[in-house]
């Protein structure tokens, strides 16, 4: 018994594992779906990026990263004004966990 | 009446010449609210040609060949842009966008003996490439058709050209951003130039066509302009200002245009 419930949790536990870690980039200027697309279309050709979902809403960006990648932050920032925004906090983690970004007062260029 | 001048050029023989005169006087009201007037090809003397200025551009033809190529500046990354004003966002880098449009304006109701229609079709075709997010390059091409009927002694006749019109390229550099979460603003300025690659010196069986329904200008004519947009989730602003030196072909000059505009856009969906 004890056996089988280690096996399920080990199955349930895969996909987490296989999915990588999530890395939350603030991204500033974003105003419209469309152009969310074109964030998309900067982020997912980083070298160890798997996934992207972004939130236009809030002006966050989650980044899916493969298993033991090491996605340089400075690619990211680069990516994100290549797209023509402004980068913010970079961090592991929910959105809000981190307490050291700019956190909505904007940004100048 | 027309007539032909020593070089072959359609010559003016009075103020009330149906063939000649400007397709549209008096048709309807300029955007900017100001009555039309005459607009003077050149003048004929002799066969020298005297240059004259339109005072004021007040030919609907003219009216809507710079609204044709206005409005196909306002070539933009995939965002919902302003039908007649510029926007100060930019392609991202590499990015290659290729826009086109339709247009048609159709002028009836002239209330002289002429009983002049005018209606102009364009399809400007607007091709961006983000050089870097910051500084865009812009080709603008225009395909247009235009043709005007009007009654003259032998009888109504249509008249009109169609073709390439004159390319427009210029670049759009952002020279100044404030982002964010959810909204924007940005400053951009714009500069290039007006070719002349439209044929400007079509004729018809009643001989050279006016200046007005040529497919181009003939002239190569400089523009430089300033844009501001303010984009959030819910709405946009811009605003523009496009300053265009018309230059001087053949003896004619179609008289410098200054643009500004105010769109306000909503956005219904997605909220």
């Amino acid at each position: 018994m004890r056996t089988l419930v280690l096996l399920i949790t080990l199955l349930a536990a895969a996909p987490a594992l296989a999915a990588g870690a999530a890395l939350h980039v603030q991204v500033d200027g974003l105003a419209c779906p469309f152009c969310a697309y074109g964030l998309e279309k900067k982020l997912k050709p980083l070298p160890g990026v798997e996934g992207v979902r972004i939130d236009y809403k809030e002006g966050w960006v989650e980044l899916t990263v493969e298993e033991g990648a090491d996605l340089d932050e400075s690619a990211i920032r680069a990516a994100v004004r290549a797209a023509g925004f402004t980068p913010g906090a970079i961090h592991r983690g929910a959105p809000g966990d981190d307490h050291d970004h700019a956190g909505g007062g904007g940004s100048g260029e | 009446m027309a007539s032909r001048d020593p070089v072959g050029r359609l010559k003016r023989s009075g103020a009330d010449d149906p063939v000649s005169d400007p397709p549209l006087r008096g048709l309807i009201r300029p955007t900017w609210g100001r009555i039309p007037q005459p607009v003077r090809a050149a003048d004929w003397n002799n066969g020298r040609r005297n240059e004259v200025r339109p005072t004021t551009g007040r030919s609907i033809t003219r009216v809507a060949v710079c609204l044709l190529a206005l409005a196909s500046l306002a070539a933009l990354p995939a965002a919902a842009i302003p039908i007649q004003t510029q926007s100060a966002l930019t392609a991202h880098e590499g990015e290659v966008i290729v826009r086109t449009q339709y247009r048609m304006l159709q002028a009836t109701g002239d209330p002289t003996a002429a009983n002049r229609e005018l209606r102009v079709r364009a399809v400007p075709t607007a091709i961006v490439y983000g050089l870097t997010a910051r500084l865009n390059l812009f080709a603008v091409v225009p395909y247009v058709d235009k043709e005007l009927r009007l009654n003259t002694p032998a009888g109504r006749v249509t008249r009109g050209a169609e073709g390439i019109g004159d390319v427009t390229t210029f670049a759009k550099g952002r020279v100044w951003t404030s982002d964010g979460p959810g909204w924007t603003r940005r400053l951009s300025l714009i500069g290039g130039v007006k070719w002349p690659t439209g044929d400007f010196d079509q004729s018809d069986f009643l001989g050279t066509l006016p200046r007005p329904l040529q497919p181009g200008t003939g002239s190569l004519d400089p523009l430089a302009g300033v844009v501001f947009t303010w984009q959030t989730l819910g709405w946009q602003v811009d605003a523009d200002a496009v300053y265009q030196r018309n230059t001087v072909r053949d003896g004619f000059e179609r008289g410098d245009t200054l643009t500004a505009n105010l769109a306000a856009q909503l956005r219904l969906l997605p909220r």
